[in-house]
């Protein structure tokens, strides 16, 4: 599993789909090994401290393709010169998940888009006004009031389409989960 | 010892095993950076600006506690080793407050240098989340700037290791990091002792003094008041560092100079203070021998071993000789025979000093210090703060001629010269104390086995017939070792010198800063004592009781040691203090 660079954290084997993004997981484990830093040593305290903002600015889709670069040398300098284990093995998520999934990051950071749907802060919930029957159960359900009804009123349909205001809009999907007729889905 | 032999950059070097690659590199004529490494102390590897590529192994290696092996082949300034450093010092930037302009340290910062040496273009080339600081002021003689701070721990090696005091250390962990004090108390809640080895370590301006110079002046330029000032032994060995001088060059003449031309009205030196020190401290020596006296009497030049006592020894007060420190001593005659003999309001006096210290800053605001019914002492300021000063009126210290310093106060002996080195106090007292109490003149005055850079150093002398065990200790570790044996039984001292500083004053907390790759490499404290012991040597005067300025002193106002008056304005109280004031 080394041989091929795929170690990530521990060793152990997590199953994952196209649901997950790749991005995300590094920084899952990013998170970890800055929280669990001792802050000896300069290259793990303060970079990995410097690589999860990285990662956490290309998931917020300010990255750029000299992010990248930036991101997979300080990985190397990281894993040559911090002082223990720990420190030597922090980047290795990100080194994996970017040898094998280098699209997804690309993704996040010229698309401006989260193939897996799950950065929040490139993810976009819509309303197919023609599959909307107005019922109001997204508006109800929204933890933000972020969904209003429009003056758009399908064929066939009584009751006016809503919309979701994207300024208001937590990303939390309750509307799309409560929405019993597939109208409100993410992009 | 088994010797090995390896290629640095090629060139063959043979060092004995445990030699570090940083130690045989420096034997290879090659520096390899450092900002952590101080030997001995803290030999922690962690800032990893010292790694090197070392041939087969798997990272790179600090070389400032990796130990070379048969056959190994390093390499220290490959360009992927440079480049690594270069990131390290991007790193370090991205979390420092780089506002080096107004920085006291700028010109003289290790990061700094070591930032235009390896060519790093941008402070930000890593930007981010900054951690928050605010300035620790709370104590007297100091203040703490971690926005400045670089996690390299020197600080908190020199007060743990050097001092075995700790009151600072790493709180938190990972980015959050930061040095301060338990429970995030200020430094001036805690036990600190203000000896200011922690400034003296400090790579960057993260630890400074509090500064007087702006006061001293305001006073230098105010017609109504009359601005005297005094310097310590130690700080006409240190001064010159400040001016690209090497290490261990005598500076007394300019030094005297410089200060008449930064205006003050009156320039003394603290030697006549020490002299007048010896007088009463020899004399409350002899007294407590003969009259069956508190027993071992220790000395209380030192402010930062004073405070130290009260902290962690308070059963030691008895102890400490009642005498003021030298520059306490002088700041008094300076206000009361001074003031008589010229004619002067002490309250217009102005009493100025230079320290090799920080722990005077501490001292002159300390109870029972104002003999003459005023302050002892209004300003004291560290040598550093001095050359300052000087850079700051344009005077060009090295152009200048040597001078002597003002009469009366401003002469000394050899025996008070010395006073700037761990053992000369003691060697200065047992000058004046052996011929009073045998009654005969010491021929050659040369105490050698109290001198020397070691930290603790002990002699028997036999004097009128009385074996006479003295001891002489240097850094805070050595003298709690020394008292600890003292409170066991296991040594029976009749006198104790305690400095706070190892090496005595010589290397202060306020002396000038030198760069750990210097320090780590040349005794510092060796080539300042030797400064000392050159201007005893080359002095007639050797004994303090010889100092015709104190005869004079002892004849026309205080009469004799240890009198009334001698003990109203030289003599002081102490108190007994706990570790760390809130429990």
């Amino acid at each position: 599993m080394a041989a091929i660079g795929s170690i990530v954290g521990s060793g152990g084997l997590i199953v994952m789909d196209e649901d997950n993004c790749m991005v995300d997981i590094a920084k899952f484990f990013l998170k970890f090994t800055v929280d669990e830093s001792c802050g000896k040593c300069t290259p793990c305290r303060i970079g990995t401290k410097r690589l999860l903002e990285l990662l956490e600015k290309i998931t917020d889709g300010k990255g750029t393709l000299e992010d990248l670069d930036k991101l997979e040398e300080l990985c190397y300098y990281i894993k040559a010169n911090a002082l223990c284990g720990l420190g030597q093995t922090a980047p290795n998520p990100v080194l994996s998940t970017l040898r094998y999934f280098r699209d997804e990051y690309v993704a996040h950071v010229v698309e401006k888009r989260c193939p897996a749907g799950v950065c929040k802060h490139l993810l976009r919930f819509v309303v197919d006004k023609d599959k909307c029957i107005g019922c109001g159960m997204c508006m109800r359900n929204c933890p933000a009031s972020a969904i209003s009804k429009t003056d758009y009123i399908a064929t066939g349909h009584k009751l006016p389409s809503v919309e979701i205001d994207p300024n208001k809009c937590v990303k939390c999907g309750v509307c799309m989960d409560n929405c019993r007729f597939k109208a409100i889905s993410k992009q | 010892m088994e010797e090995y032999t390896i290629k640095i950059n090629g060139i063959e070097v043979t060092a004995p095993k445990g030699t570090t690659i940083l130690q045989a590199a420096r034997k290879a004529g090659i520096t390899i950076p450092t900002l952590c490494y101080l030997k001995e102390i803290n030999e922690i590897g962690a800032c990893r600006i010292c790694v090197v590529e070392v041939k087969g192994a798997r990272g790179l290696c600090a070389a400032c506690v990796y130990p070379i092996a048969p056959n190994m082949e390093v390499f220290t300034h490959s360009p992927k080793v440079v480049e690594y450093r270069k990131r390290t010092l991007e790193l370090l930037l991205s979390d420092h407050n780089c506002s080096c302009l107004s920085c006291v340290r700028s010109g003289e910062c290790e990061l700094q240098t070591l930032c235009r040496e390896y060519g790093v273009e941008s402070e930000t080339a890593f930007e981010g989340e900054k951690n928050p600081s605010e300035l620790d002021e709370s104590a007297v003689h100091m203040v703490r700037d971690n926005s400045k701070c670089i996690l390299c721990r020197r600080c908190v090696a020199a007060c743990e290791k050097t001092q075995g005091i700790g009151v600072i250390g790493a709180n938190e962990r990972g980015f959050a990091t930061h040095i301060s004090s338990a429970f995030e108390m200020g430094l001036g809640e805690t036990s600190c002792v203000s000896c200011g080895q922690c400034i003296a370590v400090c790579p960057t301006g993260a630890l400074y003094e509090k500064s007087c110079i702006d006061d001293v002046f305001k006073a230098i330029n105010d017609p109504t008041k009359y601005v005297v000032v005094q310097t310590a032994p130690a700080v006409r060995a240190g001064l010159g560092e400040a001016f690209g001088l090497p290490i261990g060059t005598p500076v007394q003449g300019k030094l005297a100079a410089a200060l008449r031309r930064l205006g003050f009205d009156k320039v003394f030196d603290t030697n006549f203070g020490a002299d007048l020190t010896i007088m009463e401290e020899a004399n409350e020596f002899i007294e407590r021998v003969q009259n069956g006296g508190k027993l071992p009497i220790i000395t209380s030049c030192s402010p930062g071993w004073v405070k130290f006592c009260e902290h962690y020894y308070p059963e030691f007060t008895e102890n400490l000789s009642s005498c003021k420190s030298p520059q306490q001593m002088q700041g008094a005659i300076t206000k009361s025979y001074f003031a008589e003999k010229m004619g002067i309001d002490p309250k217009s006096i102005v009493s100025v000093s230079v320290m090799p210290c920080t722990a005077k800053k501490f001292e002159i605001g300390r109870d029972d210090q104002s003999g003459a019914g005023l302050p002892d002492m209004d300003y004291t300021m560290t040598t550093r703060e001095l050359a300052r000063m000087i850079k700051r009126a344009g005077i060009r210290f090295l152009d200048l001629p040597d001078e002597d310093f003002d009469h009366p106060l401003g002469s000394g002996t050899g025996a008070a010269v010395i006073f700037g080195a761990t053992g000369g106090v003691m060697e200065a007292a047992l000058r004046t104390a052996v011929e009073k109490l045998t009654g005969e003149t010491l021929e050659r005055p040369d105490f050698q086995e109290v001198r020397g850079t070691d930290g603790i150093k002990e002699a028997t002398y036999n004097v009128a017939g009385m074996d006479v065990n003295i001891c002489v200790a240097s850094g805070l570790k050595n003298a709690a070792k020394v008292l600890d044996m003292v409170k066991s039984g296991e040594k029976n001292y009749h006198f104790i010198e305690i400095m706070a500083c190892p090496g005595g004053c010589v290397n202060g907390g306020g002396q000038p800063q030198v760069p750990a790759s210097v320090r780590n490499f040349v005794d510092i404290r060796a080539e300042r004592a030797k400064v000392l012991y050159g201007y005893d040597a080359a002095n007639t005067l050797r004994k303090s009781h010889e100092n015709p300025d104190i005869i004079e002193l002892y004849e026309n106002y205080l009469g004799k040691p240890g009198s009334h008056k001698a003990h109203e304005l030289l003599h002081t109280s102490y108190v007994k203090r706990t570790v760390n004031k809130q429990f």
